[in-house]
C-alpha cells in the first residue's frame, strides 16, 4: 500500500445561483471529512464540484496546490485529470468487466501497463478481502462484494481526494458494519483525504475526524466530529445527534476515560483494546438518581446539573463536562424531574445499562497514535 | 384463511393468460399477425420446387445476389463509420439546434426512397452539387455500383442513429462519469466504457441497417440504375424478372425472405430486444 504521503490538500469557494449554492471549505492532507445534511441540501452538489461533474458559477478549487477551477480566469480541469475519485450509493461496476479488471481500470487509464495494472487490481483485491471475487463479473456480485470491489476500484486509481457518496446506504444492515469497518481500516492505512457523504451518525463517528453541516447550499456548522454531535448547534444536527459521547480507550470490554472511570457495554465488532473509542448512548437511556444506588445498570457517573430544558412531555437534563466528554443529555418525565427537585447545581448520579451503550472506535483521536 | 382464495385466482388467469390484458385486445392482435404472415405463405406456395434451384443459380440471379451481398455489406461498414458518431453526438452531446439535427437525420426513414434518389441524382449525378466538380476529375458516380452503396447507405443510415441513440440513452452517463473519475480520458471511456455497453444496441443497428440496404429498391433504381452485375441488385432482379418469368421472381423472393429471416433470428439470439 501507498506510505503515508501527505497529499490531498483541498481548498474550494463555489456557488451556483440556481441552486441556491454558496460553499466555502478547506481540508488538509488526509483529513476524513463526513459531510451531513439532509436531503438536497446541498451535499452531492460538493461533491460533484470537486470531481468536475458539475461547473460552478462563479468559484475556485484547488488541489494540493493546483488550480483545478478557477471561473475568474476560465481554469477548467476535466475529471480525469484531478485525481479525484467518486465512489457513490450504488457499486457502479462496469458490468462488461470482470472485477480484476474494473480494479485495474484506473491504473491502466492512467497509464500503466497490462501486467502492472493486474497487479494493482490483485494487490487491492487483496487489501479489501476480495481476491477470491477476481474473475466474477459483477451480476455474480452481491451488493456487499460489489461496493468492496468498487472501493479497490477507486483506491487503485491512486486518488488524492477520495470522494465518498453515502457508499453504505445501498446495502443490508447486515453487511454495512463490515464495510464500515474496511472503509476504517483503508483510509486509516492510507492516509487518504475523503470527503464522506453520510446520514448515518455512526459513519460521521467512526471514519471521520471532522464533521461539516450543510444546509440550503451552504456549510453551517464545521469541527472536529465529537464536538459537533454533541453540542449541535445547527437544527439539522441537534435532530440527528443530540447522543452522549463519552470518548476513552477501549480494554477490549470497557471503555476506559483519561480519569479511570469504565464505561460498560456492547462492543462494537471493530473496535480492538488500545483503540480510542467513544460511547454512545441516547439521553432516553439514562436515569436520574439523586444518590448512589445498587442495581442491575452497570455504569453509574456522578455529575453536576447545569440545565433543564422542557421539551414536550420530557425534561432534558443538561450536566457539567466530565472528563471524556463535554456534557451529558438525561431526558426524564416533567413528573419525575419535579419529585427529584432538580435545579441547575443539583449533585445526581446517572445510571446507564450496559445494554443501552455501543462501544465504538473512533476516528481522529488515533491519528497521532497509531500511525 | 387459504380455502376462499385459490378459486378467484385461476379464473383470472384463465380469462387474460397472465398479461393484464383486456381479453378483445387479442382479436385485432391475431389478425395483425395473420396480415403479415399470410402474404408469405401465399407466395411459398406459389414457388415452383422442382425448378426452384435452377431458377436461383441462373448467371443474372448469382448476379444479383452477389451485388446485394457486396454493396450490402459496404453501406453497413459506412453506416457504423457514420452513424455510431453521429448517435453519439445526438445522445451525448449539447448544442442548440439538436432537435432539428435529429429530425434532419431521421428524415430518410420517413422520405419516399424514389425521392431519396431523385435527390441524390442532383447531389452526385452529372450535373449535381458535388457531381459537377467530380466530373471535372473524371469520377462519376451515378450509374455505378458506388452510387448503389451511397443510395442504401442513405436509406439504411437512420436505422443504425436511431437504435444506436436509444442504446446511449438507456445507458445512461452514469458508468462514463465514474471512468472519467477513475483517470480514463474521453476517448478511452469511449473504447472501453461507452461502447461495450451499447454493444447490443450497435449490433441490432447494423443488423437493421444491413437489411434495409438489402431491401432497398427505389433509390436504388432512380440513381443507379439497373445494370446486370454492375447496379441490379436483388429487389431489382426480382422486379425485372416478374414481367418475364413469374416462378424466377418467386424464387429469389424467397431466397431474399431466408435472409430476412436469418437476420431477424440472430438479432433476437443476440438478446437485443427492445432496441428498436
Amino acid at each position: 500500500m501507498r506510505p503515508p504521503a501527505l497529499v490531498g490538500a483541498v481548498t474550494l469557494a463555489a456557488s451556483i445561483a440556481e441552486r441556491g449554492t454558496d460553499l466555502q471549505l478547506a481540508v488538509e492532507p488526509g483529513q476524513v471529512v463526513a459531510v451531513l445534511g439532509s436531503n438536497g441540501a446541498g451535499k452531492s452538489t460538493l461533491l460533484s464540484l470537486l470531481s468536475g461533474l458539475l461547473h460552478p458559477d462563479t468559484g475556485h478549487i484547488t488541489l494540493d496546490g493546483q488550480v483545478l477551477v478557477d471561473t475568474s480566469t476560465g481554469t477548467w480541469v476535466p475529471p480525469h485529470h484531478r485525481k479525484v475519485v467518486l465512489l457513490a450509493q450504488q457499486a457502479l461496476l462496469f458490468p462488461h468487466l470482470t472485477a480484476a479488471a474494473n480494479v485495474a481500470f484506473g491504473p491502466r487509464s492512467q497509464g500503466l501497463s497490462r501486467q502492472q495494472a493486474r497487479a494493482a487490481a490483485d494487490q487491492w483485491l487483496a487489501a479489501v478481502d476480495a481476491s477470491q471475487f477476481a474473475d466474477r463479473k459483477p451480476a455474480q456480485l452481491s451488493g456487499g462484494q460489489a461496493q468492496r470491489i468498487a472501493i479497490a476500484r477507486a483506491l487503485a486509481a491512486d486518488p488524492a481526494l477520495l470522494l465518498l457518496d453515502e457508499p453504505m446506504a445501498a446495502l443490508d444492515v447486515a453487511v454495512a458494519p463490515a464495510l464500515r469497518q474496511l472503509l476504517r481500516r483503508v483510509l486509516r492505512e492510507t492516509r487518504r483525504t475523503a470527503l464522506l457523504v453520510t446520514h448515518d451518525l455512526i459513519d460521521a463517528l467512526t471514519l471521520a475526524d471532522r464533521v461539516v453541516v450543510v444546509e440550503a447550499g451552504r456549510i453551517v456548522e464545521d469541527g472536529p466530529t465529537r464536538t459537533v454531535l454533541a453540542e449541535p448547534r445547527s437544527p439539522f444536527t441537534a435532530r440527528i445527534a443530540g447522543i452522549n459521547l463519552i470518548a476513552g480507550t477501549s480494554d477490549g470490554h470497557h471503555l476506559v476515560t483519561d480519569d479511570g472511570t469504565r464505561i460498560s457495554g456492547l462492543l462494537d465488532p471493530g473496535c480492538q483494546p488500545g483503540d480510542a473509542a467513544v460511547a454512545v448512548f441516547r439521553p432516553s437511556a439514562v436515569a436520574v438518581h439523586l444518590t448512589e444506588t445498587t442495581g442491575s445498570p452497570r455504569n453509574h457517573l456522578p455529575v453536576t446539573v447545569i440545565e433543564l430544558e422542557p421539551r414536550g412531555d420530557v425534561v432534558r437534563v443538561h450536566t457539567a463536562p466530565i472528563v471524556g466528554a463535554v456534557g451529558l443529555l438525561a431526558d426524564i418525565t416533567v413528573p419525575a424531574a419535579a419529585d427529584l427537585g432538580l435545579q441547575p447545581g443539583s449533585r445526581v448520579h446517572l445510571a446507564i445499562k450496559a445494554t443501552e451503550i455501543t462501544i465504538y472506535s473512533a476516528a481522529g483521536v488515533t491519528e497521532n497514535t497509531s500511525s | 384463511m387459504t380455502t376462499g382464495a385459490p378459486a378467484p385466482a385461476r379464473r383470472r388467469r384463465r380469462a387474460g393468460t397472465g398479461s393484464g390484458l383486456p381479453a378483445w385486445v387479442f382479436a385485432p392482435a391475431v389478425l395483425g399477425g395473420i396480415f403479415i404472415v399470410l402474404p408469405l405463405a401465399a407466395m411459398l406456395a406459389r414457388v415452383q420446387w422442382s425448378q426452384f434451384w435452377t431458377l436461383i443459380t441462373s448467371e443474372s440471379s448469382v448476379d444479383a445476389l452477389w451485388l446485394s451481398l457486396k454493396t450490402s455489406t459496404a453501406s453497413t461498414i459506412l453506416c457504423l463509420l457514420l452513424g455510431t458518431p453521429m448517435a453519439l453526438v445526438l445522445a451525448r452531446a449539447q448544442f442548440p439546434g439538436l432537435r432539428l439535427a435529429r429530425s434532419l437525420v431521421l428524415l430518410p426513414l420517413v422520405l419516399p426512397p424514389v425521392v431519396g434518389g431523385i435527390a441524390l441524382i442532383y447531389t452526385y449525378g452529372r450535373l449535381g452539387l458535388i457531381g459537377s466538380y467530380l466530373e471535372a476529375f473524371g469520377i462519376r458516380i451515378a450509374f455505378t455500383t458506388t452510387a448503389v452503396v451511397i443510395a442504401q447507405t442513405f436509406v439504411a443510415l437512420p436505422f443504425l442513429v436511431l437504435s444506436l441513440e436509444g442504446s446511449l440513452r438507456t445507458a445512461g452517463r452514469r458508468y462514463e462519469a465514474v471512468a472519467a473519475t477513475l483517470g480514463a480520458n474521453p476517448t478511452t471511456v469511449l473504447r472501453r466504457v461507452t461502447i461495450p455497453l451499447v454493444l447490443p444496441g450497435l449490433f441490432s443497428g447494423a443488423v437493421l441497417a444491413f437489411a434495409r440496404s438489402l431491401g432497398e429498391f427505389g433509390a436504388t433504381l432512380t440513381f443507379a440504375g439497373s445494370l446486370q452485375g454492375v447496379t441490379r441488385t436483388l429487389p431489382l432482379e426480382i422486379y425485372l424478372q416478374r414481367e418475364t418469368d413469374a416462378d424466377a421472381a418467386v424464387a429469389l423472393s424467397l431466397v431474399l425472405v431466408v435472409v430476412a429471416v436469418l437476420i431477424v433470428l440472430a438479432t433476437r439470439g443476440r438478446g437485443s430486444e427492445g432496441a428498436l
